[in-house]
C-alpha cells in the first residue's frame, strides 16, 4: 500500500512539493545568512536578532552572538560575546568556537577592552591568546607564558602561541627552550598551511612558519654560529614576503663570517628595480663597512659621501612633510592611498615608503579588518530603526575609529623610524669616515701605502661553499639571480713601503 | 667762680689741642708712600737648596710604536628587536 502511494502520481507530487519547498527554504536561509533584505520584508535573521534584543533584561547575549556570527556580522557578535563573558565568565565549547571565529575575522583588537580578570577567569585558547599577546606587548613575559601554555600545539592558534612563547625564551636567553618551541612551531604551522583551504589562512600559517625559521636563524647569529644561521636563512623561499627583509640579515651573517664580497653582493640586490621600494639606511652602512674591511677606503668614502648627499637632505625634507601630516586627522594613513604623483609631490621617500608599507602583512590585515567593520556599519544602516541597530552602529563605529587610528599610528611609526634610522646610521657612517682618515694618516706617518689604489673584481676572489653554485644565468629568468650575487674584490689590506725618488724602498 | 671759668677755658684749650694733634697724625699716616725696587735680579743658578736628591738624575723615554685608537664601529649583535616586532605585527 505504502509503496503504491509513493510510486504513484500522488507520491511523485509530494516529492516534487517537498523538493520545491526545501529549495525555497534553502534560498531563504542563504539570504538570511547574508543578513540582507529579501523583497519587501526583513530577513528572518534580522527579525530574530531584533526580537532577542527586545527581551529587555532577559537578553541572551550568547544567543545574539551566535545569530550575528551566522549572519556574518563578526564585529557586532563581538559586542554580545564580551557582554556574555563579563556576565558569565566561564563558557562552553560551542561559545569557544564562536570566539575563535570572531578573532579570526576581526583580530584580537575587538577584545582589547576586556578587563584582565575576565580574560584570566574565562578559560579557553582564544582568550588565552588575547591575554598572552597583551602581556607580551607589556613585556610581562612570565605572565604571557602562563597564559599561552593552555593553548595546545595543534589548536588553530597553536602555531602562533608557540611563536610567541619561543620568542619570549629567545629574548630571555633561554636558547634550548626557544629552539624546541620554534621547531614545533615551524612543523605545525607548515602542516596547517598545507591543510588550509582558504588562501588567507594559508598565508597566515606560512608567515608563522617562516617567522619561526627566521627567529631560529637569528638565534644562531646571536650565538655567533654564522654558518648555521645562513643555512637556515636559505630555507626561506624567494617568493616570501619576508625575503627582501632577510637579505640584510643574511648580509650581516656573511659580514660576520668575513665574506665581504658576498655581503656586498647581497646588498647590491636592493638596487634591483624589483626591490626599488626596499631601501634601508642600514644597508648603506653595511656596504661602507664591507669596503672598509677590504681596505677599499675610497669606495667606502664614496658610499658615505653619497649617503650624506642623498639621504640626509631628503630626510630633513621628509621630516617637514611629516610635521604637516601630523596636524591632519589620520593624515599618515591618507597618504598611503594617494596617487603616486601626489605622493611624489608630498616629498622624497614618501612614495617608496608607502609602497613598502602597503606590502606589509600587518598593514594589509588591519586594513582588511577596518574595511570589514565599515561594511558592517553600512549593512546596519539599512536596517529599520531600532535600539539594537543604533547600539551596533555606535559600538562598531568606535571600533572602526580605534582601528583607523591604530593604522594611522602604524604608518606614522614607519615614517619616523625611517628618519631616525637615517640619523642613527649617519652618525655611524661618520665614525667610519673618521676611522678611514685615521688609517690613511697612519699610512702616511709610517711611509707606507696600500697594495693597490683600486681593486678590480675577479672570479678567483669569490668564496664558495658546497651549497653555493656559480650561476652564469644564461637563458635563465633574470629575477632568479636576485640574492645570489657576489663581488669578486681582492682585499687591499696589504701595506707596502713607498719608494723614494731613487727607487729605493724606505 | 672766675677760677672755675679759667680752669674750664684751659681744659677746652687743651682738649682742642689734643684733637688737632690726633687728626694731624692720621693725615700724616695716610700720606706714607711705599717704594719698591724698580729692578731686582735673581740668579737661580746661584741658589742653593739643601736636601737629598731622590729622583734619577737622567730622564729616559722608552721607545714604542705610535698608538692608534680604534673606534668601535657599528656591529649587529642580534636581531631581538626585529623578532619582537614580528610577533606584534603578526596581527
Amino acid at each position: 500500500m505504502e509503496n503504491r502511494f509513493i510510486n504513484g502520481p500522488a507520491g511523485r507530487f509530494i516529492f516534487l512539493a517537498i523538493f520545491v519547498f526545501s529549495f525555497a527554504l534553502n534560498a531563504q536561509e542563504k539570504d538570511s545568512q547574508k543578513g540582507q533584505n529579501t523583497g519587501d520584508g526583513l530577513s528572518f535573521q534580522i527579525q530574530k536578532i531584533q526580537k532577542l534584543y527586545a527581551n529587555g533584561k532577559n537578553i541572551k547575549n550568547n544567543w545574539l552572538a551566535f545569530e550575528l556570527i551566522d549572519a556574518n556580522y563578526y564585529f557586532a557578535a563581538s559586542i554580545f560575546a564580551k557582554r556574555h563573558l563579563i556576565a558569565n565568565g566561564e563558557h562552553n565549547d560551542i561559545f569557544e568556537e564562536a570566539l575563535e571565529k570572531i578573532v579570526v575575522k576581526t583580530g584580537v583588537e575587538v577584545f582589547a577592552d576586556l578587563p584582565e580578570d575576565i580574560l584570566t577567569k574565562a578559560k579557553g585558547p582564544t582568550l588565552a591568546l588575547v591575554l598572552g599577546l597583551r602581556k607580551f606587548r607589556e613585556k610581562r613575559y612570565q605572565e604571557s607564558l602562563k597564559a599561552l601554555e593552555i593553548i595546545p600545539a595543534h589548536h588553530r592558534f597553536g602555531p602562533e602561541a608557540l611563536l610567541i612563547s619561543g620568542t619570549i625564551y629567545n629574548l630571555q636567553g633561554m636558547q634550548n627552550k626557544a629552539i624546541d618551541l620554534y621547531r614545533t612551531c615551524h612543523r605545525t604551522a607548515t602542516y596547517a598551511a598545507n591543510k588550509s583551504k582558504h588562501e588567507k589562512l594559508e598565508r597566515y600559517y606560512s608567515l608563522i612558519s617562516e617567522f619561526c625559521l627566521i627567529h631560529t636563524a637569528r638565534m644562531e647569529y646571536k650565538n655567533k654560529q654564522y654558518d648555521k644561521s645562513l643555512m637556515l636563512y636559505d630555507d626561506i623561499d624567494k617568493n616570501s614576503y619576508q625575503w627582501p627583509y632577510i637579505l640584510l640579515e643574511k648580509a650581516w651573517g656573511q659580514y660576520q663570517s668575513q665574506d665581504y664580497n658576498r655581503t656586498l653582493g647581497l646588498l647590491v640586490t636592493y638596487k634591483s628595480p624589483l626591490l626599488d621600494s626596499y631601501f634601508f639606511p642600514e644597508a648603506e652602512l653595511l656596504t661602507a663597512l664591507s669596503y672598509f674591511k677590504l681596505c677599499l677606503y675610497d669606495d667606502a668614502l664614496q658610499i658615505i659621501d653619497n649617503y650624506y648627499a642623498d639621504y640626509r637632505p631628503k630626510s630633513e625634507s621628509l621630516k617637514l612633510t611629516l610635521a604637516k601630516l601630523a596636524k591632519e586627522k589620520n593624515g599618515f594613513l591618507a597618504t598611503i592611498f594617494k596617487q603616486r604623483s601626489e605622493k611624489e609631490d608630498l616629498g622624497p621617500f614618501i612614495s617608496k615608503l608607502a609602497t613598502q608599507i602597503r606590502k606589509e602583512v600587518k598593514f594589509n590585515l588591519d586594513l582588511l579588518t577596518l574595511r570589514r567593520a565599515q561594511d558592517e556599519i553600512q549593512a546596519f544602516n539599512s536596517w529599520p530603526n531600532s535600539m539594537v541597530k543604533y547600539l551596533l552602529i555606535g559600538e562598531i563605529q568606535d571600533m572602526a575609529n580605534y582601528l583607523e587610528h591604530g593604522l594611522n599610528q602604524y604608518v606614522a611609526s614607519k615614517f619616523y623610524k625611517f628618519i631616525n634610522d637615517v640619523h642613527k646610521f649617519s652618525y655611524e657612517l661618520f665614525n667610519i669616515k673618521l676611522e678611514i682618515l685615521s688609517k690613511k694618516r697612519g699610512l702616511i706617518y709610517s711611509n707606507l701605502k696600500l697594495v693597490a689604489d683600486r681593486a678590480r673584481g675577479s672570479e678567483i676572489n669569490v668564496k664558495r661553499k658546497s651549497t653555493q653554485h656559480f650561476w652564469d644565468f644564461r637563458g635563465g629568468f633574470w629575477a632568479d639571480e636576485l640574492g645570489e650575487y657576489s663581488f669578486g674584490l681582492k682585499s687591499n689590506c696589504q701595506e707596502i713601503g713607498i719608494k723614494n725618488a731613487q727607487g729605493d724602498k724606505q | 667762680m672766675k677760677t672755675i671759668f679759667y680752669a674750664s677755658l684751659i681744659l677746652l684749650a687743651l682738649s682742642s689741642c689734643f684733637i688737632a694733634t690726633v687728626f694731624s697724625d692720621e693725615k700724616a699716616e695716610a700720606k706714607v708712600n711705599y717704594k719698591y725696587k724698580k729692578y731686582e735680579r735673581f740668579d737661580l743658578g746661584n741658589l742653593e737648596v739643601q736636601g737629598n736628591v731622590i729622583a734619577p738624575g737622567d730622564l729616559s723615554v722608552k721607545e714604542r710604536e705610535r698608538r692608534t685608537f680604534n673606534r668601535s664601529l657599528f656591529s649587529r649583535g642580534n636581531f631581538d628587536d626585529e623578532s619582537r616586532k614580528d610577533v606584534l605585527d603578526l596581527r
